[in-house]
């Protein structure tokens, strides 16, 4: 027996030896960009359920929208499959011409049908982001295709253009092969009529985009072939391969390494360590995401506004960008993020110790109170949770942590049962309008009711703001909420992440952008 | 025999049956909002409740069990809300994974761990002995994660002689899928590259799991060795002039791997739910990921369908167990009753 087992244990060992290193290096091939990244949030690729991160990057390269934004550039969406526009003039029903040159990745022709019938499917199945689009009253019936090549959409009333386009740009919008996707429409429990085909969209394309989707196996990797023949955007290489790496340590090795061309979101420690790597540079872009603290108004001595104000100024926000976001972050006293219209950089709150011992005082809490936040479970939180912790213990504010899994912590904010709450916020399209509704109108029923901040001027004033037409009118609208929000309102907003990926000097051309909406890999070029 | 191994799968029948009605109530009546994490944090208030409906929480927990029931007996797991796909589908994706990283792990530790447990027993407090106390110890305590990352920067980062985390090198095409064991099928395809990559892929992973199996089975392998050769029969064989290789393993080997075999068993039993941090660090598309997520997302279909996997497993590998028993010791007799 023993001597069997040595000779096994010989036998394998002169095999591992055997075996050669492999004989390609896959970033070593000009023609494939190899990017490792966190891809494990994404549920499903159909533009009509993705809502996660991932999900949504990857469908901006796979199918084409009216509008879209063009590659590192965030200001404004431009005419993508729309040629030109027009609309009546009550401002309720738009008219789109379409481009006439486009075909789907399986050759067919992309006319009006495909457009209606792929917002035909968002606005029945109802599904996530259906809201981007239903929020305009869109309904199946709403929209119809005039001829070929011309789609009509009536709303339900008159919108800011600006915010109309965004949403149009968004991935939710994206035009899907009507042929193709009726061929694999399937029956399931929750869809007895037929699911529109979202069983099969969610891990195989039906697009126009710059690129094919090829495979998607969770836990594994994304394949992405590039599609030479796009009307407007071909891609500079042949292939992307997404590896899934969810350990940051593991995506930093394989990239110093050479296994990677693209690390996706490094953090700070390895950062510091890849800078000294001669062989590769830091992109860096503010994240168009808000941390903030969220107050619920009707518990305790936070219905008073100067705690409020008080806990405002006892928060270390220097402490939380340098120690705990190792500079990667910036201040914020906005809830319109850098990179988006209407963003000023101002400071309504530094931390003023002094001030909150006093705020505390007129307020009638000389010795501060006991209160709970929760928070969610995943680095950075606990450790943002423990450093305001800190912040507000020095007034006299001893804060209970409460740490939960998301399981337990959005239904407990949605149900408005939290006292304090360190959460995060990113934006569904890319306009101010997607973070100012949530944040100032609690009729949206979304941050602002969740805190139960029921104010009825900036709920106005955000209303007012979605018919705006005039865009300068519109912004003003928002910042004078934001105005209001940040001296009374129910936040305090913490800071703006950085998104930091480490990409080797070979790869050219790199758009980082500060959301996965806005994330475009046809301009990627490998040396 | 035969009628043996038929009454232990009818109990195994009932055994799962039992744990998927615990695990559906336990699911159900824990404080957790499985729509919290199909809905995700942001999406606005009609949304969650049209979610809610749609995917039936909004009914009665006896309804949902009865409809879950009623789906079972069609073999039909129900559908994940990570993957959107049917529950079945992905323990099919992910299993094999599982299974392969496992069994290499399994053959890592029997190969080290019992000849160490042996040597460790017939040189008792000696230099070998020490040092398999010394390994078993670090095997046990030391973190998986940092072990693997430790691994992973002395021989993919510096050394270079094992290639990056994951199953294959991205260049290479996987064979076609018939086992979903990327060593197996490479094999059946005849594709010797293939097989040489994933080989390789799989050495890290598999060491680092491996170690920690290796403890145990080093450890009950060494102490059952010690207790047999103190038998009087080991004597007998020695004064019979016997050599002591042949006294070691036909006499003694073969009585002292019976406690082996259980810890083995279960080794592997616990290796075949997968092993979160090991494929998180590895990037192994495997089960212990998909389950964990499953938990914490609390992915309904994904629980229940997952634990019946692995108590199903773990019953399997106890029969198999059984089964090793008498064929080591014949003295041990399967009876059905």
């Amino acid at each position: 027996m023993l001597k069997n087992i040595i000779i096994f244990i010989a036998a394998f060992l002169a095999l591992l030896m055997m075996a050669e290193t492999p004989g390609v290096d896959a970033a070593g091939s000009k023609d494939v960009l190899v990017i490792g990244m966190a891809t494990s949030d994404i549920i499903s690729l159909d533009p009509a359920k993705a809502f996660e991160f991932s999900g949504v990057g990857l469908d901006a390269q796979i199918y084409d929208r009216l509008l879209d934004f063009p590659a590192g550039r965030f200001d404004k969406p431009e005419l993508s499959l729309a040629k030109s526009y027009e609309v009546s003039p009550d401002g309720k029903t738009w008219t789109f011409h379409l481009r006439k040159d486009v075909k789907f990745h399986s050759g067919n022709p992309l006319t009006a049908e495909d457009v209606v019938y792929s917002f035909q499917r968002v606005v029945i199945l109802k599904d996530q982001p259906s809201f981007i689009l239903t929020q305009f009253g869109i309904t199946p019936e709403s929209i119809k295709a005039v001829d070929k090549y011309t789609v009509q959409i009536t709303l339900d009333q008159k919108y800011a253009s600006g915010i109309f386009f965004s949403c149009l740009s968004a991935g939710v919008a994206s035009i899907v092969d009507s042929k193709v996707v009726k061929q694999h429409v399937q029956k399931t429990d929750k869809y007895p009529d037929g699911d529109y085909g979202l069983t099969w969209l969610s891990r195989n394309s039906a697009g126009s985009g710059s690129f094919i989707l090829r495979k998607w196996e969770k836990g594994d990797r994304v394949i992405l072939d590039a599609n030479a023949d796009h009307f407007a955007n071909p891609p500079k290489v042949k292939r992307v391969v997404i590896k899934e790496i969810v350990e940051a340590t593991s995506r930093r090795l394989q990239v110093e390494k050479g296994d990677l061309d693209i690390a996706w979101e490094m953090y700070p420690d390895q950062i510091k360590a890849l800078k000294q790597n001669k062989d590769l540079r830091i992109e860096s872009i503010p994240a168009t995401l808000i941390y903030y603290l969220g107050m619920n108004v009707t518990k305790g001595p936070l219905t008073d506004n100067r705690v409020r104000t008080a806990i405002r100024h006892a928060v270390n926000y220097g402490g939380l960008i340098n120690n705990i976001m190792g500079g990667a972050a910036r201040p914020i006293n906005t809830f319109i993020p850098a990179g988006f219209a209407g963003y000023q950089d101002v400071s309504f709150y530094r931390e003023d110790l002094e001030k909150a011992r006093q705020l505390l005082k007129e307020a009638g809490y000389p010795d501060g109170f006991e209160i709970t936040m929760d928070h969610g479970d995943q680095t950075p939180n606990p450790e943002i949770a423990q450093a305001i912790q800190n912040s507000l213990a020095r007034v006299g504010i001893k804060v209970k942590l409460n740490k939960l899994i998301s399981a337990q912590l959005w239904p407990k904010y949605r149900a408005q049962k939290h006292e304090l709450i360190l959460a995060r916020w990113g934006p569904d399209y890319v306009d101010p309008h997607t973070n100012a509704q949530p944040f100032a109108d609690y009729k949206a029923k979304q941050l602002c009711w969740r805190n139960v901040y029921y104010n009825d001027a900036t709920s106005g004033l955000i209303q007012q703001a979605g018919q705006e037409m005039d865009n300068d009118k519109r912004i003003a609208l928002y910042q004078k909420a934001n105005t209001i929000i940040q001296q009374e309102g129910p936040y305090a907003m913490l800071f703006q992440p950085m998104y930091e990926h480490a990409v080797r000097n070979n790869i050219k051309d790199v758009y980082v952008a500060p959301m996965f909406d806005l994330w475009k890999l046809y301009t990627v070029r490998k040396e | 025999m035969l009628q043996y191994i038929l009454r232990r799968l009818f109990t195994l029948i009932i055994t799962l049956v039992g744990i998927m009605v615990v695990t559906f109530f336990i699911s159900l009546v824990v404080p957790l909002d499985p729509l919290a994490s199909i809905a995700g944090p942001q999406a606005p208030q009609e949304t969650v409740e049209r979610l809610r409906t749609l995917y039936g929480f909004d009914q009665p927990i006896y309804v949902q069990f009865g409809r879950y029931m009623q789906r079972l007996l069609h073999a039909d797991l129900g559908t994940s809300f990570q993957t959107g796909r049917p529950v079945l589908d992905d323990i099919i994706q992910y299993f094999p994974a599982t299974i392969e990283l496992a069994t290499m792990a399994l053959i890592v530790s029997i190969i080290i761990g019992i000849p160490l447990g042996i040597l460790s027993a017939v040189y008792r407090n000696s230099a070998v002995d020490h040092f398999s106390r010394v390994l078993s110890l670090i095997g046990v305590s030391m973190p998986v994660f940092w072990l693997g990352l430790v691994l992973l920067l002395i021989f993919y980062f510096k050394l270079g002689w094992f290639p990056e985390p994951g199953r294959l090198d991205i260049m290479l095409i996987e064979p076609e899928r018939i086992t979903g064991m990327l060593l197996v099928d490479s094999v059946i395809a005849l594709d010797f590259e293939v097989f040489w990559d994933a080989l390789k892929h799989i050495v890290l992973p598999a060491a680092v799991l491996g170690l920690y199996g290796l403890a145990g089975i080093a450890r009950i392998v060494r102490s059952s060795m010690l207790d047999v050769l103190s038998q009087e029969y080991i004597k007998t064989a020695r004064i019979k002039g016997l050599n002591e290789f042949l006294v070691l393993t036909r006499h003694a080997l073969r009585n002292a791997l019976v406690p082996a075999v259980t810890v083995i068993g279960l080794t592997y039993g616990g290796l075949l739910e997968g092993s979160v941090l090991t494929e998180t660090i590895f990037s192994w598309p495997g089960l212990g990921r998909y389950l964990a997520t499953a938990f914490l997302t609390l992915d309904l279909n994904a629980v229940v369908g997952g634990t019946m996997l692995v108590a199903l497993m773990f019953s399997l590998v106890n029969l198999v167990v059984d089964l090793i028993y008498a064929f080591l010791n014949p003295q041990i007799t399967l009876t059905a009753s």
